[in-house]
């Protein structure tokens, strides 16, 4: 399934480079975000944590390519050293929203009836429940760090995937091919998950880019709050936090460095998640 | 003392399909009357035969092919096929197959009844595996050999159903239904969207398959002459009652049935007079 997906993409990637540069520069810019967060660490010149009291508030240097903040630590090291933290914690909210919310969306959609009221019923209070709200009552309660915080909002955006899987996929049931399973005897559980879904993949997909791009945000948000990653991470909600105090004497590049590179792959990932979609939802 | 002595007639051979009073009802929005679909209707269909069920837009066709298949419950009524009642729940997952294997059909729009993810050869490999053809190997080979039979070719297995016309989908679907080697075909409007000459030779291959493989059929068309080209015996269904019922030549040049008559002399054909048609109709429905 996720194969022939990639593999459309990859195929229509020629097509895109020429018609789309916006497309291709933030497809290209994520490739970029994917490798350092995978190898930053080798390059990074500096340890992340590498405190300097000579070196505080830096300026940009050919020592500290993007200055130094507060402690004097290395700006483009810790930006290099926290994008790996910045991506792993959406990456995991979304994939416990999307387990959750897909099975919510499918079983309501397959079984309608009360089944679906019923799970309209929750999703609607999940739903109305202001998101932060609740996510800072997850918190309230577990205490904080980054795994509450992922856990929180895997639960907060969870039901806006069931809405979203539940409307596609009643489209999706309505095709005769699935009455063709049925009769040919398969169960519903075999049609819904191995036949039905990876025909909404495609769907989803562009759905989830755009949906990662925000989750990213929402977890900075809340490392910016201090109710997600803790010091000494450098993760980049935090760094723009911690960098605060720079501005009222001048010093930008503390909070500019992190909070910029949180809007880039924002902004990029949003490009790539609507295209996905139209290029996907057009092709199904 | 007699009655006792006489040998019991012969008991004429056991249907294969045996439907018994089947009704549905489908309940309307408020204030409205429930839409009667299948009215107590009961037909038979032997192995290899092929029974024509025919009737106008509504009169419950596909309410009583999709009961053959499981796709529909029934309000009352009884359905057997081979012996086996198709109304008792299936639980589990051989009760399941073994009822698939009794009854398989195919649909009428050739664009939505394949999985579009799948190729002709996946799908007919997938339905295979179901039901518990074990290697791959001996899957693929009957694929082919289906394929075969259907006169698709190698190359056109490999290709997926936006690759395919709406014929050659047809033809797959059929093969899809063959690969499980069922008793029963039933196949509801399935050549109605495809064009006169691919009709044809759907028609043809299923005739063949009837006649070598003994699969009986229900062909569900709102086409007279089509059901006339294939079918043995016909029903003709009018607003969920069976109006009349015999060999498909008696009914159609012999229609007893005003309704069927109706039918008949609605066909286009020479002298074919549209308002005439409605103005008849119309008469029809003030009559009952
Ligand atoms: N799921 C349903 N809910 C409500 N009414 C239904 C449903 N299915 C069928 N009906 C009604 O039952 C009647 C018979 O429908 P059916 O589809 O069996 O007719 P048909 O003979 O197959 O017609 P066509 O030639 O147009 O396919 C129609 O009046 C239809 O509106
Ligand atoms: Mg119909």
């Amino acid at each position: 399934m996720t194969t022939t997906a990639t593999g459309a993409l990859l195929r229509r990637d020629g097509l895109a480079r020429r018609r789309d540069p916006l497309y291709a520069v933030s497809l290209a810019f994520l490739g970029l975000v994917v490798l350092v967060a995978a190898f930053g660490p080798l390059v990074a010149p500096y340890p992340p944590d590498a405190i300097d009291f000579t070196a505080i508030w830096g300026s940009p240097s050919p020592a500290h390519l993007l200055g130094t903040d507060q402690l004097g630590r290395d700006l483009f090291s810790r930006l290099l050293l926290g994008t790996r933290e910045s991506l792993i914690g959406p990456l995991a909210l979304l994939a416990g929203a999307t387990v959750i919310g897909v099975a919510i969306g499918l079983v309501a959609a397959w079984n309608g009836g009360w089944v679906d009221v019923l799970l309209a019923r929750i999703t609607d209070v999940m739903f109305a429940f202001p998101g932060l709200l609740f996510v800072v009552l997850v918190i309230a309660v577990f205490g904080k760090g980054p795994w509450t915080a992922v856990v929180a909002l895997a639960l907060a955006y969870a039901p806006v995937i069931a809405k979203f899987t539940r409307s596609i996929a009643l489209s999706e049931l309505a095709r005769p091919y699935v009455d063709a399973y049925r009769v040919q005897g398969a169960s519903a559980v075999h049609i819904a998950v191995r036949r039905v879904l990876p025909n909404m993949t495609p769907a989803l997909l562009g759905y989830l880019v755009v949906l990662f791009g925000e989750g990213l945000m929402s977890l900075a948000t809340l490392s910016y709050l201090g109710f997600g990653a803790q010091p000494p991470s450098s993760e980049w909600g935090l760094m723009v936090q911690e960098g605060q105090d720079g501005i009222v004497l001048g010093h930008f590049a503390p909070t500019l460095v992190p909070g910029l590179a949180i809007a880039a792959v924002v902004v990029a990932v949003n490009i790539v998640g609507v295209r996905l979609s139209e290029r996907l939802g057009a092709r199904a | 003392m007699s009655a006792s002595m006489s040998t019991p007639a012969p008991a004429a051979p056991p249907a294969l399909v045996e439907a018994e009073r089947l009704r549905r009802e489908f309940r309307m929005p408020k204030g409205q009357d429930p839409v009667v679909a299948a009215n107590d209707v009961s037909f038979r269909i032997a192995a290899g035969e092929v029974l024509g069920l025919v009737g106008e837009s509504g009169s419950g066709k596909s309410t009583i092919a999709r009961m053959l298949v499981g796709l529909e419950r029934a309000d009352a009524g009884s359905l057997r096929i081979a012996g086996a009642d198709r109304f008792a729940p299936a639980r589990g997952q051989a009760a399941r197959l073994a009822r698939a294997r009794q009854a398989q059909m195919v649909f009428q729009d050739p664009y939505g009844s394949l999985d579009r993810r799948l190729s002709v050869q996946q799908a007919l490999v997938a339905a295979m595996r179901l039901h518990g053809v074990a290697d791959r190997e001996g899957a693929r080979r009957r694929a082919g050999e289906l394929l075969d039979r259907v006169r698709l070719t190698e190359q056109q297995g490999s290709l997926r159903p936006h690759q395919l016309s709406g014929g050659q989908r047809q033809r797959v679907a059929i093969a899809r239904a063959l690969a499980v080697s069922p008793t029963l075909l039933v196949l509801d409007e399935a050549v109605s969207a495809l064009d006169v000459s691919v009709q044809a030779q759907i028609l043809e291959l299923v005739d063949e398959i009837r006649r070598e493989a003994g699969i009986a059929v229900l062909f569900v068309s709102h086409d007279l002459a089509v059901v006339d080209e294939i079918a043995d015996r016909v029903l003709v269904l009018y607003r969920g009652d069976v109006v009349e019922e015999g060999p498909a030549a008696a009914v159609f040049r012999a229609p007893e049935h005003p309704y069927t008559r109706l039918l008949v002399s609605s066909v286009p054909g020479p002298g074919w007079d549209p308002h005439e048609v409605i103005a008849r109709r119309r008469e029809f429905d003030a009559a009952r």
